[in-house]
């Protein structure tokens, strides 16, 4: 098993070069010069400053010495400093992650537990054959939610729940009042975005739980553990349900990775301030340490959490570590 | 089910084509006096400006207008504002056909095009397996390792905001995670008795990827695509609203819901339109899909 | 928003001046109506005060003072509850003028007695630097307003009165000469750390906002540096309270660009020397200013918490604890603005978005003022394009937009659309100057410049056609609908107009972007007017400056410029700006239009005090102004 994560986890070095190179590329085409537009933003035009803030920013050395420093430095853990704000990317990255990283944690639990419970649920009321209606409910509810789009939701939300009835807040990450980082205020401001974040997502992990669930209530074992008297729920919730947890695992896997990325418009309606709305503020205002950083971050994330996922993978299916 | 699922798509399809032929007035025409009507209204025409363009109003008093600005009277003619007018008091209707031309553009025609290329790029690296398994699947890695709409986002502001653009990043956006979806598809068929038998009798490569697999995976083809449609028309929709949407102010989808957004307190109604449309035509993809599973799938149709 | 960074800088302190002049205009006139209702049940029930009331009428105006009287002994009758608080404002006023009489420490009793205890929670937009604390190293508008109630200048502009007022300086003067500037500071000002407020004080810290060579030169001070550093010579110690800031050329307006300008913001030395000043104006446990409360927490992106500096010079401030919680910028940022207000999560909600007025006004409990703003938001003409050689094009292209139309349909009582070149009450405005919406007037500009409509309805004079494209600063969140419209105005009066997004990075490339000289036919720029300082909206109209993309150079306008910076006396400086705007609205350099608003809504049971919504200068509820 460890030979196994070991070399999973060395696969993953060619993969980090290669989205650093990206990364680098990227940023290196994207049009106008950070400088220029920070400076001019600040109504500068002095040739002077612009040649010293381009040197302070090493923007006039060759592009491979740039990629390197870049590279070196950020290993260190050094992403630079925010054109725009003037902090070091790593400490803007680091909040906007650990407020994403809140509400993605709290989307994946609702995923989880409404998602793969009404899937499973639906999967066995269709294999029991129950009534019509309630069946075609459960198959097609989720399709509903896969449908709408959760900023519609969110709003909807933020009007009834939060400025009509006034039982949730309608924003931000904690309320100044109350005091201390208190679980339970961050807990309350966490609902509304994260419903509005993981309706989707709920619906559509709904759905693969019920046809994942069905294809593998039709399979021969399953017949067999029928066949062999077990209990119902026995068939279901332990031989049924453990085959299901597969693909259902990846899915909650790249859910998770997808997540971090922030929802830049949920972000903008709960005014939650995410690493969504700071990359695409970053990338719309050209401040391209924040948008080279935030995009290697993500990327980082993402496939250490498919590394995870593997593992994991290995654990439940030990056939993969084989493979 | 087929056919109900069916009909809305084409018939979406069949105005967006024929929106130049269609009586509906210009969706560009601004008209402050309709500002934000509600759907269901009904607005006069009182006469025409200078240059022969109607002076609508909402009420049926000519004298509502300033003489600078109406040319020539007409007696009152009622004209209905059937889904109201926006912040500009554009007519919704004719916003949503003519915005329908372009979402439908990324909707359909970028996402038959995500679809071909995972499709081909997938049954390669899952048929074939070993070396051209291995450099796919890294590629896919890297591309997955870039969040979606972050990576749409740079590459629209590298390429400029335009509808081919537009299709650009969201194709090299959704391309991996299909690409990875179809393989896992085909990994599963690939073993199968019928393949076997097919490379048994000596058949090559290209004909077993096409022939047998391909056909096998199709129902999953039917609904991925549905899916991605849905995602598609909310994904554009997320563009228009940090202003990196199509060029204003010719409508799609996206760009009418981002305005909807702005004016979501004042005039909820103009979001609901392009909203409902996609949810509508989103159920109807899924149905669809469902169906065309079911149809091709003969143990799914016993479901 | 269409104004963003320096633009909005600017323009917020421009905004000030609109709230205030609006918001003095409304208190007056309700205070009036109160009045007369009840003046006559005081002499009902309280004969005796009467007779303080006739002791006062010598000093103040009648009104006022009755209204005072009234508030205290008989229950308000029929009037609503916004009025009540309206009146409550109007009576602190007249208690300051009417204790003002007798002595000044008294003043500060009088306020000192009644603080509201406890805290205000505002709601503001964060922008690119939400974490100053130190007023002189901040960007924009909104991100000053927090810095402004830690940090002070010298001397504070008001716009309510438009005068000078003293802040940390008593007293000041400009030499007759205009080349210096002399401040005398205030006695018994202390650092939030107890140290004393010292002349080298403000030696070290002229020397770091206008000095770029300076070791601790502040950055983020360049927007309104513009207007002073260049006349910046040195700063001298003439005794233990009296400092006097040399120019090197004249400047009439000296004593406001250095004593109030917005960058003249005074950061504690030692502290500066020791942290540096990013870690001075970011960290609250290294932050060390003047001002009436201090920063004890600061969450990016987040809140900034104060508390009550007791030690202040001024009056006691109001509140134990001031939190200034941060939203996005944006509109849905002002969407969620709102809705934390209405939903009692703060009390006080800045730059309110016009389109959740009628959400405003209707609900319970929340006062919400608007404030026209008169920013002018300015759309440059390229003079150098071929079509916009002939200044009668220029002026047709202006008159073709229909600025009330558009803002009364789309933000009503909120915005004053204007076409002239200053806002009303300033002493520049000149009302003949300016380019209001005339479609027949446009008919026969263009007749004159020897334009017929051709086949299609669109202007020519033999090979050039009336073409050219509007360049406008595509925003998240914002398509253009004022463009838009304006698109429209001018196609329906004959040209061929098309709209262009301009990309904020290729923007900046002045050689081949759409803001170079070749590319840009018409394009909108956010600008305010500073101060009412015609050298700031002169460096807008012509060319040299990158900001100012019109190209317009005009002999008699260098002229008049350059006279106005050493003429002393008022009201010929008023007559030289008058003939410049005269200059402007004949050749078009830039057309004016109000597009922005600024907007202030409150909590009523919270704030009784809010006259308005932006800077320090009109932030009665948070500090007091000492009486001069």
């Amino acid at each position: 098993m460890s030979r196994y994560i070991a070399r999973r986890l060395l696969s993953i070095i060619p993969l980090l070069i290669a989205v650093s190179i990206i990364v680098f590329a990227m940023s290196k085409a994207l049009p106008g010069d950070p400088v220029e537009i920070f400076l001019r933003q600040a109504d500068i035009s002095n040739p002077e400053i612009v040649a010293a803030m381009k040197d302070k920013y090493g923007l006039n050395d060759p592009l491979p010495n740039q990629y390197w420093t870049w590279l070196t430095l950020m290993f260190r853990g050094d992403m630079g400093e925010s054109i725009l704000r003037g902090e070091p990317v790593a400490e803007l990255l680091f909040r906007g992650m650990r407020n994403t990283f809140s509400v993605a944690t709290a989307s994946v639990v609702l995923v989880v537990v409404v998602g793969w419970t009404m899937g499973v649920v639906a999967a066995v009321v269709h294999n029991r054959g129950w009534h019509q209606a309630i069946t075609r409910f459960l198959a097609q509810a989720p399709v509903l939610m896969l449908s709408i789009p959760g900023f519609g939701i969110a709003v909807f939300m933020v009007l009834a729940f939060g400025v009509t009835l006034g039982w949730l807040p309608t924003s931000g990450v904690s309320n100044p009042r109350s005091g201390e980082d208190d679980i339970l205020d961050l807990a309350k401001h966490l609902i509304l975005p994260t419903i509005g974040l993981a309706l989707a997502s709920v619906g559509g992990n709904w759905r693969l739980a019920r046809n994942t669930m069905i294809e593998i209530l039709r399979e021969d074992y399953i017949r067999m553990a029928h066949a062999k008297g077990l209990p119902l729920w026995r068939v279901y919730f332990v031989h049924g349900l453990r085959t299901t947890l597969v693909p259902l695992l990846t899915s909650a896997g790249l859910l998770f990775g997808s997540l971090l990325t922030g929802s830049f418009i949920l972000e903008y309606i709960f005014a939650w301030p995410g690493i969504g709305l700071m990359m695409v503020e970053s990338t719309v205002s050209r401040d391209v340490p924040v948008v080279m950083g935030g995009t290697m971050l993500i990327a980082i994330m993402y496939l250490f959490i498919n590394l995870v996922v593997d593992i994991l993978y290995a654990f439940v299916d030990p056939r993969v570590r084989y493979a | 089910m087929l056919s109900f699922s069916l009909i809305p798509i084409i018939l979406t399809i069949i105005i967006a084509f024929a929106a130049p032929l269609l009586p509906i007035s210009d969706p560009n025409r601004a008209n402050l006096s309709v500002r934000y009507i509600p759907p269901l209204s009904e607005a006069f025409i009182l006469g025409t400006d200078r240059q022969g363009n109607e002076v609508v109003h909402p009420e049926r008093n000519p004298d509502l207008f300033p003489s600078s600005v109406v040319e020539r009277y007409i007696p009152p003619v009622p004209k209905h504002y059937l889904l109201g007018g926006d912040s500009l008091g554009r007519d919704m209707l004719s916003r949503l056909i003519w915005g329908s031309r372009i979402s439908l553009l990324i909707g359909i025609f970028a996402n038959v095009a995500v679809v071909m290329i995972s499709v081909f790029f997938g049954l390669l690296a899952g048929y074939l397996g070993g070396r051209v398994d291995g450099v796919i699947m890294r590629l896919v890695d890297v591309g997955l390792a870039f969040p979606g709409l972050l990576l749409a986002l740079l590459i629209l502001t590298v390429l400029g905001p335009s509808v081919i653009n537009m299709a650009i990043a969201v194709i090299l956006s959704s391309v991996p995670l299909n690409i990875r979806f179809f393989r896992g598809q085909v990994l599963t068929v690939r073993n199968a008795k019928y393949v076997e038998a097919a490379r048994l009798l000596g058949y090559n490569n290209l004909r077993i990827m096409f022939r047998e697999v391909l056909p096998n995976v199709m129902p999953l083809v039917i609904t991925v695509t549905a899916l991605n449609a849905t995602s598609f028309f909310i994904f554009t929709a997320g563009f228009s609203l940090i202003g990196m949407g199509l060029k204003p102010p010719d409508p799609d989808w996206g760009t009418i819901m981002s305005d909807g957004l702005r004016a979501l307190y004042e005039a909820p109604a103009v979001i609901l339109g392009p909203t409902i449309l996609i949810s509508v035509l989103a159920v109807c993809f899924n149905v669809l899909g469902d169906e065309v599973q079911k149809i091709l799938s003969p143990r799914e149709s016993q479901l | 928003m269409i104004l963003r960074s320096g633009a909005a800088a600017v323009a917020g302190g421009v905004g000030a001046a609109a709230l205030a002049a609006c918001g003095e205009a409304e208190v007056v006139e309700k205070t009036v109506t109160v009045t007369v209702t009840e003046v006559k049940e005081v002499v009902k029930e309280v004969p005796v005060e009467t007779v303080v009331t006739k002791e006062v009428v010598k000093e103040v105006p009648v009104e006022t003072v009755v209204t005072k009287e009234v508030i205290k002994e008989v229950p308000v009758v029929e009037v609503r509850e916004v009025e009540v608080e309206k009146v409550v404002t109007q009576e602190k006023v007249v208690e300051v003028e009417v204790e003002k009489v007798v002595t000044q420490e008294k003043v500060v009793e009088v306020m000192a007695e009644n603080p509201k205890a406890d805290s205000l929670v505002i709601a503001l937009p964060v922008t690119q630097r939400v974490d100053d604390l130190d007023g002189s190293q901040v960007y924009e508008f909104q991100t000053k307003i927090h810095a402004f109630s830690t940090s002070e200048s010298l001397l504070l502009y008001d716009y309510q009165t438009q005068t000078l007022k003293p802040r940390l300086a008593e007293s000041w003067e400009v030499a007759p000469d205009a080349t210096s500037v002399t401040f005398t500071l205030r006695e018994g000002v202390t650092w939030h750390n107890g140290d004393p407020f010292t002349p080298e004080d403000v030696v070290f810290n002229f020397n770091r906002i206008f000095r770029d060579d300076d070791p601790y030169h502040a950055e983020g001070t360049f927007y309104y540096n513009g207007f002073a550093q260049p006349f910046y010579d040195s700063t001298e110690v003439l005794d233990a309270r009296t400092v006097r800031v040399n120019l090197n050329k004249p400047d009439a307006l000296a004593a406001e660009k250095f004593g109030a300008l917005d960058s003249s913001y005074m950061a504690h030395p030692p502290s500066v020397m020791e942290h540096g000043n990013r870690e001075y104006s970011t960290d609250p446990d290294k932050y060390v200013g003047t001002g009436p409360y201090i920063p004890v927490e600061l969450r990016p992106a987040e809140l900034v918490r104060m508390v009550r500096n007791e030690n202040w010079w001024g009056p006691k401030p109001d509140f134990d604890e001031l939190i200034f919680r941060l939203f996005p910028g944006g509109s849905a940022g002002a969407d969620a603005r709102v809705n934390a207000l209405l939903a009692g999560e703060v009390d006080v909600a800045l730059y309110t978005p016009a389109t959740r007025r009628n959400d405003l006004f209707r609900a319970p409990g929340i006062g919400a003022k608007w404030y026209p703003n008169f920013v002018l938001v300015y759309f440059y003409i390229n003079h150098t394009f071929p079509l916009f050689q002939d200044h009668r094009v220029r002026q047709a292209v202006a008159r073709s937009f229909d600025r009330v139309s558009y803002h009364e349909a789309t933000s009503g009582p909120t915005v004053v659309p204007w076409g002239r070149f200053w806002f009303p009450g300033s002493p520049y405005l000149n009302d003949s100057a300016e380019l209001d919406y005339d479609p027949a007037q446009v008919e026969s500009l263009m007749q004159d410049a020897g334009f017929s409509k051709g086949g299609d309805g669109v202007w020519a004079n033999g090979d050039m056609r009336a073409e050219f494209k509007i360049q406008y600063r595509g925003d998240p969140g914002s398509p253009p609908d004022q463009e838009t419209f304006w698109m429209q105005g001018l196609n329906d009066l004959g040209f061929s107009v098309e709209l262009e997004a301009w990309d904020p990075a290729i923007g900046a490339d002045f050689e081949n972007g759409p803001y170079a000289q070749q590319n840009l036919h018409v394009g909108g720029w956010g600008v305010g007017v500073f101060l009412g300082d015609p050298a700031f909206a002169y460096q807008r109209w012509t060319a040299g400056d990158d900001f100012a993309r019109s190209y317009m150079d005009n002999a008699e306008m260098n002229q008049l410029y350059q006279d106005i910076l050493v003429e002393a006396d008022a009201a010929n400086r008023t007559a030289k700006v008058h003939r410049m705007q005269e200059i402007a609205a004949e050749q078009v350099a830039w057309i004016p239009n109000t597009v922005a608003t600024l907007g202030a809504a409150w909590r009523e049971e919270k704030v009784t005090n809010v006259t308005s919504g932006a800077t320090q200068y009109s932030y009665p509820w948070l500090y007091k102004v000492a009486p001069v």
